[in-house]
């Protein structure tokens, strides 16, 4: 994982409470090689932000305990 | 067939304008998962079942196994849709009831035909949700050689699961599902092994629920809001003003830090919606809904979870032997899955968190007065536990929103 994104279990912001704009719309950070570099939970989500961004239907299923193997 | 009685919920039955919607360009999204209604009937008898202990009672009605002919017709309907929309992957989910009762031998069958009608190209996934009570070594062997893959529902910790998941005579299932879990576990078996559905119940301890689902190694898990409404809210736990959230944060917080977690779609949902990306459930975010269910007698519903706001919550007017499945895209109940925030209450457009919360699970808005165009009930523990994912996300990522 790269050091910019090592959390600290500790850590929580607040977002504004005009609007919670999407974080990889401000992050700065190239996404890409972020999603690519980061292991755990989040490079998991970057990868799937990515990967979503072909399916412009982005349906919902009813049973989340099936997860479509993408 | 006898009407929908959608008086009860003005939104969207009344009040929803298709012609401006369609004006204003929605395009209908297709289908690609229809839950089958297998069987109507189940061997325990949970004490939250949105089937049975909610107020829709169609089930009483219906046959209690789905007859050749609606079973035939059902998959015929849904690859002919597949077909006209050039759909790549589609999902059939067996469900009932218990689907277990419809016979191993009668599922393998429905496997069998449903590959054959869709048109090649089109990949279909099979999945079905179990209590796990009859799952054996005999049924895993169905499974795997028809690529079934069985999602399986237990609450926690033996205790907590045994509390509401009961046989009619009053006994606890954990010991049978755990007896399933085991098989599903072993690597011969693990492709047949979807995951696990797991009720929250915010009065227990969540981490010992987590340490009890991750115990069983299951490739997914998704934690459920109890199918709850302002008509008939969620139970309350004394001295929590968000109980549910609580429940799920604490769980979330073990979640995040772990180096190779299972997939837990909520968790999974509520991060990809504050990095920009989408949801993939009903519980958050404003994705369009493309699930059809058919019930035993063949009628196209709703999802089934609408069954706990109120008698034929579900219902289209539609039924297989009679309809396409394209005709259920222009029913309101269905339009108002697929248009996002147009759907929502004014309080949640309002929010800041509209785009996260996505106004909640659609079961969970309906009030009498409105139907389902209500903050959800669960709006407070929603607000809190998307604000606590925002805020480590954010942190992870050290910039500021």
């Amino acid at each position: 994982m790269p050091e910019e994104v090592i959390m600290s279990t500790a850590s929580v912001e607040t977002p504004s409470e005009d609007r919670w704009i999407p974080l990889a719309d401000v992050s700065d950070l190239p996404i890409e090689s972020l999603a690519a570099e980061t292991s755990g939970v989040l490079g998991r989500s970057l990868r799937q932000v990515l990967d979503g961004l072909a399916d412009t239907d982005g349906v919902i299923s009813a049973f989340g305990s099936f997860v479509a193997e993408d | 067939m006898a009407p929908a009685p959608h008086d009860a919920a003005p939104w969207p039955y009344a009040e929803l304008d298709l012609e401006a919607v369609r004006a204003a360009g929605h395009r209908a999204v297709p289908f690609r998962e229809m839950v089958l209604k297998v069987h109507q009937r189940c061997n325990l008898a949970c004490s939250y079942c949105y089937v049975y202990e909610h107020p829709d009672q169609t089930w009483r009605e219906r046959p209690r196994t789905m007859p050749d002919e609606v079973r035939d017709a059902a998959l015929s309907r849904f690859a002919a849709h597949a077909r006209r929309h050039g759909l790549t992957r589609v999902r059939i989910v067996l469900h009932g009831g218990e689907p277990l009762l419809y016979g191993h031998e009668r599922l393998a069958e429905l496997a069998r035909s449903a590959r054959a009608l869709f048109p090649e190209g089109c990949r279909v996934d099979i999945g079905m949700q179990t209590n796990g009570v009859l799952l054996d070594e005999q049924v895993v062997a169905m499974l795997l050689e028809h690529g079934i893959q069985a999602g399986v529902s237990i609450d926690g910790v033996a205790a907590d699961h045994d509390r509401h998941r009961r046989t009619p005579n009053g006994r606890g299932s954990f010991a049978a599902v755990e007896r399933a879990l085991t098989l599903l576990q072993k690597p011969e078996n693990r492709p047949a092994y979807a995951g696990l559905l797991c009720t929250v119940a915010a009065g227990t301890n969540p981490l010992a629920c987590y340490e009890q689902l991750r115990a069983f190694d299951p490739p997914a898990i998704d934690l459920l809001l109890p199918h709850a409404n302002w008509e008939s809210p969620p139970p309350p736990v004394e001295g929590r003003a968000t109980p549910y959230a609580d429940w799920l944060i604490a769980i979330f917080d073990r979640w995040y830090t772990e180096q190779s977690p299972p997939r837990v779609r909520i968790f999974e949902d509520a991060v990809n919606l504050v990095l920009g990306g989408a949801a993939r459930g009903e519980q958050l975010g404003l994705s369009p809904s493309g699930v059809l269910v058919v019930e035993s007698d063949g009628a196209i519903e709703q999802v089934d979870a609408l069954k706990s706001a109120y008698e034929g919550a579900c219902s289209t007017g539609l039924d297989v032997l009679r309809h396409d499945f394209d005709e259920a895209l222009g029913h309101p109940g269905i339009v108002a899955r697929q248009i996002g925030r147009a759907a929502l209450a004014g309080e949640c457009l309002s929010c800041p968190a509209v785009d996260y919360c996505g106004g909640g699970h659609y079961a969970h808005r309906y009030r009498r007065d409105a139907g389902f165009r209500a903050p959800s009930v669960y709006c407070a523990d929603l607000l809190t536990f998307v604000r606590h994912v925002y805020g480590r996300v954010a942190a992870s990522l050290r910039r500021e929103p």
